[in-house]
């Protein structure tokens, strides 16, 4: 079996924001509070962003970066490798979780 | 013999109805609310260990036990705070005057006491003006008593002193509820007249001390969030549950107007500085 590529499994993942998080925005940033730890993560306003539209969409990582793209009016592309490693890096923090195509486990 | 009935005394403060075993200065009137706490004195507040410790202690101390929470100090006595916040039992030194020792239980134990009924107190004073509360935060000796004063001289309501508690309130607004009417004002704490009623929090000076030799007020486009979450009065309870509560009302100050107060950096705040203040705000 060929291994998965890491970036399409996270593009193609729906995110679900864990019951322990809770977040609230500020203008010009996005403070989210793991409540288990106590510890807060800031967001910016691209991040807070992008959190909104990965929960909202209901869709997956792929969809929100191309909504994000057109709201910002670039190409995918140009955004695309920096938005992968921010849900990668939410994922890894406990912040999201990232239920892989076809539901099941959190990745 | 027949014992007589004990004489309670009713109360308001930070958004709690107090029944009061004792009298407890500036807290007399207001309306009832949903949150209650019984005050009384008793020596069940200051177990040996606590009673050891004011020995040698040398300022405040805030502990955590088994039956509640405990805040102690020499000469102030030792105050339990049950786990609820329903209940304030307090153990003074024996001989010690009311407006002494009674600022553990006005500056620490009930604003303890309104965290654990869900409200968020912010180290803030604040007056009334336009149906609004007007708050104002700084450091410990940064100027908040004095301009809160000049303010009321210029028309304003007294709200609270050093400690405003917050509370959600609609989808987006913050509910101020009135403190003690007790104003520390030139060292010595004054009894004040009060507004007595809840209010929506109308807006939010923060005072700094900077290089200028004029009152400088100015709006802020934003206000960062670690400083609206440090503006906090209690960091002992540590919860889920009011740790969110307390994400969210700083979420809802960074949506209120904020303004920048700088000030001459000069210590204590001259009066003539705090009416200045005071001019400018209410002209906004």
């Amino acid at each position: 079996m060929a291994a998965a590529d890491p970036s399409g499994d996270i593009l193609d993942a729906r995110v679900r924001v864990p019951s322990h998080v809770v977040y609230r925005s500020f203008e010009g940033e996005t403070l989210l509070l793991n409540l288990d730890s106590g510890q807060y993560h800031g967001l910016n306003e691209t991040g807070g962003r992008m959190l909104e539209l990965m929960k909202d969409d209901d869709g997956t990582v792929r969809t929100a970066i191309a909504r994000l793209a057109a709201e910002y009016e670039v190409d995918v592309t140009e955004i695309e490798p920096d938005l992968t490693a921010f849900c990668r890096d939410l994922a890894a923090r406990g912040l999201v979780e990232l239920v892989p195509a076809g539901g099941g486990d959190a990745a | 013999m027949a014992t007589l009935p004990e004489r309670r005394r009713p109360g308001l403060a930070f958004g709690l109805t107090l029944d009061c075993g004792y009298d407890l200065l500036g807290v007399a009137g207001g309306a009832p609310t949903t949150r209650n706490v019984r005050l009384d004195l008793g020596e069940e507040a200051a177990p040996r260990a606590y009673a050891q410790r004011l020995a040698s202690a040398g300022g405040l101390s805030a502990d955590r036990d088994d039956e509640g929470y405990v805040f102690s100090a020499p000469e102030l006595g030792v105050h339990r705070v049950s786990p609820a916040g329903d209940s304030v039992v307090s153990a003074p030194p024996a001989g010690a005057e009311a407006d002494r020792w009674q600022q553990l239980v006005t500056g620490q134990a009930l604003p303890l006491a309104a965290v654990l009924q869900g409200l968020e107190p912010i180290h803030a004073s604040a007056v009334v003006g336009d149906g609004a509360a007007l708050a104002f935060t700084a450091p410990s000796r940064g100027g908040k008593s004095v301009i809160c004063a000049a303010m009321v001289g210029q028309g304003a309501r007294f709200l609270t002193d050093d400690v405003l508690a917050l509370e959600a309130h609609g989808a987006g607004g913050l509910l101020a509820h009135p403190g003690p009417a007790l104003a520390t004002l030139d060292g010595a704490r004054t009894a004040v007249q009060r507004h007595e009623d809840p209010v929506p929090l109308g807006a939010v000076y923060v005072l700094e001390g900077g290089p200028t030799d004029t009152v400088v007020v100015e709006r802020m486009p934003r206000g960062d969030p670690r400083a609206l979450l440090g503006a906090t009065f209690n960091a002992l309870v540590t919860d889920p549950a009011r740790l969110e509560r307390h994400l969210e009302v700083a979420a809802r100050m960074s949506a209120c107007p904020l303004y920048r107060v700088l000030l001459p950096a000069r210590a204590p705040l001259e009066r003539k500085t705090a009416d200045a203040v005071a001019s400018a705000v209410m002209r906004i």
